[in-house]
């Protein structure tokens, strides 16, 4: 069976229960087995309920699913709209989360500098990372906030051949994007965008327990990178993202 | 070919979508062929109004690597005139293997008479043909080919895709328990956990087919499904390939 040669540390991952469909692992204990199936030593996990009810109780219930486990690294979801700047940075050092997801469409707002507003400041002097979805936000949007903070480590996930199009020219237009590549399926996307502008913003990320996350390792070690290019996509560019030293 | 397991991909296509990133350079679509192991791949084109231009175009790319490529090929539904006779010139002319449909491309259910010859004309010839499937569209929901698959049972029936997403994938697997010739092709974007073994479990390995929808999609990533799929050798060595080569008669 496939394993990688390289630590894993996966930047797109969820945790717990959801309303609408039982998957296949909800629990810890069933994440922690499917990382373990699939040589992933790390994942950064969010929570469905807060995507989709309260984020301040979905995230207080991410760190009780989350236990202690070293293996896993709470990101706190974040509605920029509702939450309020200072009490939810408490919660966010308290916790040594190093890291929100916004989910602008489900939350009903466009993600715009004046929706971001003091948000922005904030992540940006504290080195928070922000994740959000490439479903969840428009591209004009997403420049304008990555613009507005260039201080501001953005992470566009579930880039999917639809997204194709945008995502070359918001790369070469930000310098703080990263990409999470857990469903970015277009033919030879990572050799060249590593052609491009080198491995430094290309994250491995899951998409688990939605994705099997073990496919997506097995293509990037059929990439022909040299251990150093595998190791950064993998594993050292999210420790580096997240304050950590690689 | 990757530790020993000869690969062929069931479902690849010819042309360019720029959108979408896709890009049928022969360079490209052997790189990841390569890199991936894959040893044959089955492509068709299904861009042009001009079903004749795309088939050209797709014989062509065929000729530069016979020994690499499979071509299928593709007629119109717009022009039901032209469909047996394209039929007819794409297999004895350009020496196609095999036949794609796509009915919700044009609007056309699976079901619709405007199909009857072409399904005719495999069954005359034996031809495997291919299909988008995808569960709950009322124009190719793999329901809809058990039917057919009675009706004409001299075509193995591949549905691409099996139905698509986990929900469709369970309707493709009912499906191909009722007939001995439909076959459940993986690719799909909804790479689930469990998904190829659960075709496997529920309709037998020597029904599933490896598949990647190159060059729109990675083949890497779907040989990796498979490579790392709880599966017997016996099974997976199935999956990737030697069932395709089996319909194929290779």
């Amino acid at each position: 069976m496939f394993k990688p040669d390289v630590p894993v540390f996966d930047g797109n991952a969820a945790l717990g229960r959801r309303h609408d469909q039982r998957v296949r692992s909800d629990s810890r204990e069933g994440v922690i087995a499917a990382m373990d199936r699939a040589g992933i030593g790390r994942a950064l996990v969010h929570t469905p309920y807060a995507v989709t009810y309260d984020t301040q109780a979905g995230n207080r219930h991410l760190l009780d699913l989350i236990g202690g486990e070293a293996r896993l690294a709470p990101q706190f979801v974040v509605n920029f709209t509702a939450d309020a700047v200072e009490a939810f940075a408490k919660n966010v050092e308290g916790a040594g989360v190093r890291s929100l997801r916004a989910f602008p469409k489900t939350h009903l707002y466009p993600l715009t500098p004046w929706a971001v507003g003091e948000w922005g400041d904030w992540m940006a002097g504290a080195g928070v990372g922000l994740w959000a979805s490439a479903n969840e936000v428009e591209p004009r949007d997403l420049y304008d906030v990555a613009s507005a903070w260039g201080g501001l480590r953005v992470v566009l996930t579930d880039v999917h051949y639809v997204h194709h199009a945008v995502l070359q020219p918001l790369l070469r237009g930000l310098p703080n994007l990263y990409v999470d590549l857990s469903r970015y399926d277009v033919p030879n996307a990572v050799e060249r965008l590593v052609a491009r502008m080198g491995p430094d913003r290309l994250l491995y990320g899951s998409a688990f327990p939605d994705l099997d996350p073990a496919p997506y390792l097995f293509y990037l070690h059929r990439c022909g990178f040299d251990r150093g290019t595998l190791q950064a996509i993998c594993h050292d560019n999210l420790v580096r993202l997240l304050g950590g030293q690689a | 070919m990757i530790d020993g397991y000869r690969i062929i991909d069931a479902h690849g296509h010819v042309g360019s979508w720029q959108q979408y990133g896709m890009d049928d350079g022969l360079g490209g679509v052997l790189n990841g062929m390569d890199r991936g192991g894959v040893d044959v791949a089955c492509l068709f084109n299904i861009f042009w109004g001009e079903a004749s231009r795309g088939n050209d175009a797709l014989a062509a790319f065929v000729r530069a690597r016979p020994d690499r490529f499979v071509g299928f090929a593709f007629v119109t539904p717009h022009y039901p005139e032209e469909m047996v006779p394209e039929l007819k010139r794409a297999v004895d002319r350009l020496g196609f293997r095999g036949i794609k449909i796509y009915p919700p491309y044009f609007d056309r259910p699976v079901s619709d008479p405007v199909w009857s010859p072409v399904f005719a004309f495999a069954n005359e010839r034996g031809l495997p043909l291919i299909s988008h499937t995808w569960g709950g569209d009322a124009k190719c929901c793999p329901s809809l080919f058990v039917p057919l698959a009675e009706r004409y049972p001299n075509v193995s029936w591949i549905m691409g895709h099996a139905g698509g997403t986990e929900a469709g994938r369970k309707v493709a697997v009912e499906a191909a328990r009722k007939v001995p010739n439909l076959y459940l092709e993986i690719c799909s974007s909804w790479r689930n956990p469990g998904a190829v073994e659960d075709l496997v479990s529920g309709a037998g390995a020597d029904r599933v087919l490896y598949g990647s929808d190159l060059p729109l999609m990675e083949p890497r990533i779907h040989v990796g499904r498979v490579m790392t799929a709880d599966l017997s050798e016996a099974d997976r060595r199935k999956v990737l390939g030697e069932n395709m080569a089996r319909i194929l008669k290779m």
